[in-house]
């Protein structure tokens, strides 16, 4: 049989052609039934309804929908001030960055997007208490010719170290356990490990992008067309950066840009737990801008 | 002249006792209902169950009709509901996992195109989830994203992506079938 490029005219095609229409005796039999039912409910409050009746005991139990259940570790706003690659750069490699076009060219797809998002909200997080403190990402930040080493060393020690901006060229945007690794065209490992085990048992795969000319690069998720939901996980993300890193901004992310995001989806997402995200963004910028 | 009567005054009507609105609201609504039965089913003789189910828990559901919702959302609501329920009384029977649909059955007693046909849109339907399924019952029966997020009790954007996510796992399927 030929099938139609487009699947859900298909599907709706199938589905015209092939949907029965009623018996009428059994639509009469069923309408006369209700009919009965109903006439006998309103006849007397008291008399109970006959023993077809559904129990709905479960109703509305599956309905609230977990209209944003993941909260991945991964910054999906590109580092905006980077313009060069320096010879020494550790992570840099001609092959990533001459992938790195191509990434974007099929990021430009909808479904693209969709899909590395779903895939990054797929992936867990790693046991509580391997995670570096503040201080430590502070410390990588200090000496930008040894952060390689001391994030190695960091990782090799059993911790993770904090996402965020390591240096105007490095962006560890995430961390993550051992499914799902991020695309290799944009990202580029300081070292040969593909993954490494941390004392806690997880297992860790970072991942720093590679410094791009801005105009270069393109967004990883262009959160304005991007769905309410990938947008409201957006903001989730990367309020969970910032929380991470102690930080009141990173760069060119702050609570103030989390916040708009939500903001701008909110109304989706009102009597969800997205009202909850709204009522804790408002008050970390509250704190974050607040005097000491 | 009940013709002319909108949905929401028969509904109203019917919530306060009024048996005529009440069969000429069923009446109205009972082929569509059994038409969103059936595409969650795949199966007539679920579809049937399902509706007469359906037909006789609307007395009681009309109760709680609140008029906040479009009477044609609200029931089909009511009839994914009974569905979902539907299927977990299935499953907490220990009832094998039929998937979706009778479709030798209903193959046998076509012509030949519709039984491609059949055979098409059964395949199509049981790769995707009961949650996508669901999704696209309501999306093809022309349910615009907005009621069926109000119908599903998840948010438009959930709606766009399932259906996002179906037409994604569609291409798939065909793009599989395409390199055997």
């Amino acid at each position: 049989m030929t099938r139609p490029d487009d699947d859900l005219i298909a599907l709706k095609r199938a589905f015209e052609e092939t949907t029965p229409v009623p018996q009428p005796q059994k639509r009469m039999q069923d309408i006369a039934q209700a009919e009965a039912v109903f006439k006998s409910m309103h006849a007397s409050a008291a008399k109970k309804i006959p023993s077809r009746r559904f129990s709905w005991k479960a109703l509305g139990a599956g309905l609230g929908g977990l209209t944003t259940a993941a909260v991945a570790l991964v910054l999906v706003i590109p580092p905006q001030q980077q313009v060069s690659i320096p010879e020494n750069a550790v992570v840099s490699s001609a092959e990533s960055r001459a992938a790195m076009p191509l990434e974007g060219a099929s990021l430009a797809d909808e479904s693209a997007v969709e899909e590395l998002a779903e895939e990054r909200m797929a992936t867990p997080q790693a046991a509580p208490g391997t995670f570096a403190t503040a201080e430590d990402s502070q410390s990588l930040r200090a000496a930008p010719t040894d952060q390689v080493a001391a994030l190695r060393s960091t990782l090799e020690s059993g911790r993770l170290p904090v996402a965020g901006d390591l240096d105007a060229q490095r962006l560890l945007t995430a961390l993550t356990s051992d499914v799902n690794p991020l695309p290799s065209a944009r990202y580029a490992l300081p070292w040969s490990d593909d993954v490494i085990l941390l004392d806690a048992g997880a297992y860790a795969s970072p991942r720093f992008t590679l410094s791009l000319e801005v105009a270069e690069e393109p967004p990883l998720v262009d959160l304005k067309a991007a769905l309410p939901d990938i947008r409201m996980v957006a903001a989730i993300a990367g309020f969970a950066a910032l929380l991470e890193s102690g930080e009141t901004d990173l760069n060119d992310w702050s609570y103030a840009d989390a916040l708009n995001i939500a903001e701008e989806v909110g109304d989706d997402f009102s009597g969800s737990s997205g009202r909850i995200v709204l009522e804790l963004l408002r008050n970390a910028l509250q704190i974050a801008t607040s005097s000491p | 002249m009940r013709m002319t009567t909108s949905d929401l005054d028969l509904a109203t009507a019917a919530a306060a006792g009024d048996a005529a609105a009440f069969s000429s609201l069923l009446e109205r609504h009972y082929d569509s209902l059994f038409r969103l039965a059936f595409r969650l089913t795949g199966s007539k003789a679920e579809a049937e169950d399902l509706t007469q189910d359906v037909c006789l828990a609307l007395p009681t559901k009309l109760k709680n009709f609140s008029g906040q919702a479009k009477v044609s959302t609200w029931l089909y609501r009511v009839m994914v509901n009974a569905a979902h329920d539907r299927r977990r009384k299935q499953s907490r029977s220990a009832k094998l996992a039929k998937g979706w649909g009778d479709w030798e059955k209903n193959r046998a007693s076509a012509n030949a195109e519709t039984a491609a046909q059949i055979d098409w849109l059964h395949q199509a339907m049981t790769i995707l989830s009961p949650d996508l399924r669901d999704t696209l019952a309501l999306v093809l029966d022309d349910v615009t994203h907005k009621d069926a997020a109000d119908i599903l009790g998840v948010s438009e954007g959930t709606v766009s992506w399932r259906i996002s996510k179906a037409k994604r796992t569609l291409r798939e399927a065909h793009a599989k079938e395409d390199r055997i």
